[in-house]
C-alpha cells in the first residue's frame, strides 16, 4: 500500500517545527497589502509575526486582503508527492471561510485522471487554525501507522466537528472589515470594551456566539469554555494562538492550566490568514472536545 | 356658611382653576430643580400630566365619572416622577369618591387620605421631603380640625396652609434640597394646584392674562412625525380640520357679562363635530372638527380675539393613524426592545445596537406613560423589554408596564444613558426573551456612569460653592466636584473613580457642544494618564450633558 502524504493549507497555523515533526506540507495562500501580494508563509521567513501585526496596528485603514490557494500551487504540491509515489490527503480550511478546496478538488480530479491508480482525497475540515493543524497531526500519525488514505479521510470526517475553537479579538473593526465572522450587525456597531467569543460552528463558519465585557473577562471565558468542553484532556494538547500578544497568551495558558490538567498547552503565533481577518491582539484556544452542534444564524 | 357641597359643575371649575394656576407657575416650579443642570422640568411635567387628565374629562355631569376620567387621563399622560405621583394621588382621590354624585367635606377628607396612600403605595421606597410628604401632611395634620361646621372654603384654606408649611419643611427632610437651598419642586407643584382650587372656591378669578401662550402644553410635547405626503393632490377633504383655540373675550367687542356660552356651543354644533367648548373667566376654549374652519373663526372673532390657535388637516392625522396601524400589522416579533434617549448620535447608535423602537426623550428626558405605551404598540412583540435610561421616568415606565396588556413588558431600570448604552452593547439578539433580558441586564449592571455638565446656577457641591457656568462632575446621580474648564472636569472626574487604574474600558459620549478636537484631546490625555484603559469616543450629539461616561465596574 502506498504511503500517505498529509497536506494542509495556510490557515492551519502549524509552526515550522510541527510541520517538520509530523512531515506535513501545506499549500500556500497569499495576502495582499496595498495591491502587493505576499505569500502567507507559516515559516514567517519574509516577515515576522511582530512586523506583520505591527503593520496592521499602524495602518488601521489599510485592509489586508487574503488570497486563496492558486491552481498552480495545488498542481505543484500534489505532483511533488505523487512523484514520490504517495497518495495524498488534503485537509482544507473550512469551505465556509475559503473557496480553496473547490480549486483543490478540481486539480485533484484532473491529476487522478492523468495518473491512474493514485489517490488524492480532499476533506473540508469545516474549521481552521490549529484545529485544522490538529486534524493534520492526527492524520499524519495514522499515516505513519500505515493507514490508507481512505481510512485517514474517514477518521478526519468523523472527528472534524469535535474540534473546538474559542477566540476573542482586540478590536472588532478587523472582523467587521473582513466580514468572515457571522454575527448580527449589532455585533459590529460601536461596541467599546465588549469582546466577542468566536467559535467555529457546525457549518464551518466563525460565529460570534457570545459577548463578554472586557479583555480579562474574555480570557477567563475562553479558559472556562476549554475546561467545560475538552474531552480526554490527559491525552490532548490545547493550542493557544495569538496575534502578537504573547503576554495574554501566557495568561490564558495559566488560566487553562489552573482549570484543567491537559497533556500540554502550546503557545504559537496566529497565522497570517486568520490574523488578517481578526487583527492584532486576537487570542484563540483550539482543542479536541465535545462535538460542535451550534449553527450561527 | 360657605360652600358645603360640591356638584359636578363646581368640581370642574375647581379642577380647571388648579390647572390654570399650575400653568401660570410651571416655569417657576421648573427652576426649583435640585440639580444645577438645566434639565429641570417638574413644573412642565406636572402640567402636561394634569392636562392629559383635563382633556380626558368627557362626562361633566357626574362627580365620580369626572374624577375617574381625570385620573385615567393623568395616569396615561404622566410624565416624570412628580407627574406619576400626581396621577396616583388623583387615582386615590377618584377611588375615594366612587359613586358620589356630590361631595361633602367629610367625603373629600377621606378621599385626600386615600389619595396620598395610593401615591405612597406606588413607590417601592417612598422618600420623605418630596411631593409625597406634602400630599400626606396636607390632610393628615389638619384632619383633627375638621368638624361638622367645616365648609369647603375652610377645608381648602387649611389644606393649602398645611401644604405650604409641609413644603417649607422639605429641606429638613431631604438633605439635597437643603444643600441646594431649594424646596421640593413636586411639592410646590401640588401646592400650586391646590392654591388654584382655593381661589376657585373663594370665587377669585385666576389672572388669565398671566396664562402663558402655550397653555395647551403642546409646545412641550414632542412633535410626532407626520408624513405630509399623506395628503396629496389626489386626496379629498374627508375629515375636515381639527381646530383648537383659546378665545379672549373682549369688552371692546361685546358685553362680556351677557356672553352666552350655550349659544356659542350650539353654533359650533351646526358647523362641526367632536366639540369641546367651555368658558373659564373671560377665556373660551374651543376644540372642533370642521370642514369650514373660516366660518367658526369668523363667528368667534365677533366676541374677542385668539390667544392661541391651532389647526390641522384631519385627513393627515387619520392617514397617519392608518399608516401607523399598517406598521403595527407587520409581523409580530417574539422579543423587542424599546428604549428612550436623547441626541441624534445616541439615537442612531441605539438603533444600530439592536433597539427596535428608540423614543426621543427630548432635552429633559420626560417621556410620558402614554408615549411609552405607544412605543409598545409600535414594537409589536410578545415580550417587550424597556430601557428608560433616566431615573426621573422610572415611575412612568412602571406605570406604562402596568397599563399595557398586549405584551409582556419587562423593565430594566436603567437610570442614565451610559447604562443604556452598556446594556445594549451586551445585547444578544434571540427569540428567547430570557436570553435577551439577561444579556441586557448584565450590560446595564456592569457599568459605572458619570457625567460632566455646565451648571445653570450657583450651587453647593461637597461643601464648595460652584459658580454658574462651571462644569459639574457627577458619578451616577451624585455631584462629586466641579471645574471651571470642561476638559479639566472630565479628567478630574476620572480621578474620583476608585481603582480607576484597574479598570479596562472607558467610553465617553460627547454632546453637540463639544468640538471633536476637544474630545480627542481629552481621550489622548486619558490614554496617557491611564494606559490600562481602552477608551472609546462616541459622538452622541446630546443637548445638556456635555459628556456622559461609562467605566466597567
Amino acid at each position: 500500500m502506498r504511503k500517505v502524504k498529509v497536506i494542509l493549507d495556510s490557515t492551519c497555523d502549524l509552526t515550522p517545527e510541527l510541520l517538520e515533526k509530523y512531515d506535513i506540507d501545506y499549500c500556500e495562500m497569499g495576502v495582499s497589502i496595498k495591491d502587493k501580494e505576499y505569500p502567507a508563509s507559516l515559516y514567517w521567513d519574509k516577515i515576522s509575526p511582530k512586523e506583520y501585526y505591527d503593520f496592521m496596528r499602524n495602518n488601521k485603514n489599510e485592509r489586508v486582503l487574503t488570497i486563496q490557494v492558486r491552481e498552480k500551487t495545488y498542481e505543484t504540491k500534489f505532483n511533488k508527492y505523487l512523484d514520490e509515489d504517495k497518495d495524498i490527503i488534503y485537509i482544507s480550511c473550512s469551505s465556509a471561510l475559503s473557496g480553496s478546496i473547490n480549486t483543490g478538488r478540481s486539480v485533484a480530479k484532473r491529476l487522478m485522471e492523468e495518473r491512474k491508480g493514485y489517490k488524492i482525497v480532499c476533506v473540508d475540515s469545516l474549521t481552521s487554525g490549529m484545529n485544522q493543524g490538529f486534524l493534520g497531526i492526527a492524520a499524519s500519525e495514522l499515516s505513519s501507522k500505515g493507514k490508507s488514505v481512505d481510512e485517514i479521510a474517514k477518521y478526519v470526517e468523523e472527528n472534524k466537528l469535535k474540534m473546538n475553537q474559542w477566540a476573542t479579538v482586540g478590536d472588532l473593526k478587523y472582523l467587521a472589515k473582513a466580514g468572515r465572522v457571522k454575527a448580527s450587525a449589532a455585533f459590529f456597531g460601536n461596541l467599546f470594551g465588549v469582546k466577542p467569543i468566536i467559535i467555529s460552528d457546525a457549518k464551518g463558519n466563525n460565529f460570534a456566539y457570545k459577548k463578554v465585557k472586557g479583555r480579562d473577562n474574555s480570557l477567563v471565558e475562553i479558559a472556562d469554555s476549554v475546561k467545560n468542553n475538552i474531552v480526554d484532556p490527559e491525552n490532548n494538547f490545547v493550542a493557544v494562538c495569538h496575534a502578537d500578544c504573547l503576554e495574554d497568551a501566557e495568561h490564558l495558558k495559566e488560566l487553562i492550566e489552573a482549570r484543567v490538567k491537559c497533556k500540554g498547552v502550546m503557545i504559537m503565533p496566529l497565522g497570517p490568514i486568520l490574523g488578517a481577518s481578526c487583527g492584532p491582539e486576537t487570542v484563540s484556544a483550539f482543542h479536541f472536545g465535545k462535538e460542535v452542534t451550534l449553527v450561527g444564524e | 356658611m360657605g360652600l358645603n357641597k360640591i356638584d359636578a359643575n363646581t368640581l370642574y371649575d375647581i379642577l380647571e382653576a388648579g390647572f390654570f394656576n399650575l400653568s401660570i407657575h410651571h416655569k417657576l416650579i421648573n427652576d426649583l430643580n435640585v440639580f444645577p443642570v438645566p434639565d429641570g422640568d417638574t413644573g412642565t411635567n406636572m402640567r402636561i400630566t394634569y392636562k392629559y387628565g383635563m382633556d380626558a374629562i368627557k362626562d361633566k355631569t357626574s362627580v365620580s365619572n369626572m374624577l375617574n376620567e381625570l385620573a385615567s387621563g393623568m395616569l396615561l399622560g404622566a410624565r416624570g416622577n412628580s407627574g406619576v405621583l400626581l396621577s396616583q394621588y388623583f387615582r386615590g382621590i377618584a377611588d375615594g369618591l366612587k359613586d358620589k354624585a356630590t361631595i361633602r367635606v367629610s367625603d373629600l377628607v377621606s378621599a385626600l387620605e386615600k389619595g396620598y396612600q395610593t401615591s405612597y403605595s406606588a413607590c417601592e421606597d417612598p422618600k420623605e421631603g418630596t411631593i409625597l410628604t406634602v400630599q400626606r401632611e396636607g390632610i393628615e395634620n389638619i384632619k383633627s380640625q375638621i368638624n361638622d361646621k367645616t365648609d369647603f372654603d375652610m377645608l381648602f384654606a387649611l389644606v393649602v396652609e398645611e401644604m405650604r408649611k409641609s413644603l417649607d419643611n422639605t429641606p429638613n427632610l431631604l438633605p439635597i434640597l437643603k444643600e441646594s437651598g431649594v424646596i421640593d419642586s413636586g411639592g410646590k407643584g401640588l401646592l400650586t394646584i391646590f392654591e388654584g382650587y382655593l381661589k376657585s372656591i373663594k370665587g377669585e378669578n385666576i389672572e388669565s392674562s398671566l396664562l402663558s401662550e402655550d397653555i395647551d402644553g403642546n409646545s412641550s410635547m414632542p412633535k410626532s412625525n407626520i408624513d405630509y405626503s399623506l395628503f396629496n393632490e389626489k386626496s379629498n377633504l374627508d375629515y375636515g380640520y381639527c381646530t383648537e383655540f383659546l378665545l379672549q373675550l373682549l369688552s371692546s367687542k361685546i358685553n362680556i357679562k351677557t356672553f352666552n356660552i350655550d349659544d356659542f356651543i350650539s353654533f359650533l354644533k351646526d358647523h362641526g363635530n367632536s366639540i369641546v367648548c367651555f368658558q373659564s373667566g373671560t377665556i373660551v376654549k374651543v376644540h372642533i372638527h370642521t370642514k369650514k374652519p373660516y366660518q367658526v373663526i369668523e363667528y368667534a372673532q365677533q366676541f374677542g380675539e385668539f390667544i392661541t390657535f391651532k389647526m390641522e388637516n384631519m385627513a393627515l392625522q387619520h392617514n397617519n393613524v392608518l399608516a401607523k396601524e399598517n406598521e403595527r400589522k407587520k409581523e409580530r416579533k417574539k422579543v423587542a426592545i424599546v428604549t428612550i434617549c436623547q441626541g441624534e448620535g445616541i439615537m442612531s447608535l441605539f438603533k444600530e445596537l439592536g433597539a427596535d423602537v428608540v423614543l426621543n426623550g427630548g432635552t429633559t428626558m420626560n417621556t410620558s406613560t402614554a408615549e411609552m405605551v405607544d412605543a409598545f404598540k409600535q414594537a409589536n412583540a410578545d415580550t417587550i423589554i424597556l430601557l428608560p435610561n433616566e431615573s426621573n421616568i422610572l415611575l412612568a415606565a412602571k406605570q406604562a408596564k402596568e397599563l399595557y396588556k398586549d405584551s409582556e413588558i419587562r423593565l430594566i431600570e436603567t437610570k442614565n444613558i451610559p447604562q443604556g448604552y452598556s446594556a445594549l452593547s451586551m445585547l444578544m439578539l434571540s427569540d428567547n426573551p430570557d436570553e435577551v433580558y439577561n444579556s441586557l441586564l448584565e450590560g446595564a449592571s456592569s457599568v459605572l456612569s458619570g457625567f460632566v455638565a455646565q451648571s445653570s446656577r450657583e450651587s453647593t457641591i461637597q461643601g464648595k460653592i460652584s459658580t454658574k457656568g462651571s462644569y459639574i462632575e457627577g458619578i451616577d446621580d451624585k455631584l462629586i466636584s466641579f471645574k471651571e474648564n470642561r476638559k479639566d472636569a472630565v479628567i478630574d472626574l476620572l480621578s474620583h473613580i476608585s481603582d480607576i487604574k484597574d479598570k479596562q474600558v472607558l467610553f465617553l459620549i460627547k454632546s453637540k457642544n463639544v468640538p471633536d478636537t476637544e474630545a480627542e484631546e481629552v481621550v489622548s490625555i486619558i490614554n496617557e494618564k491611564y494606559p490600562n484603559l481602552e477608551v472609546g469616543l462616541i459622538d452622541g450629539k446630546q443637548d445638556i450633558y456635555d459628556y456622559y461616561l461609562g467605566v466597567d465596574k
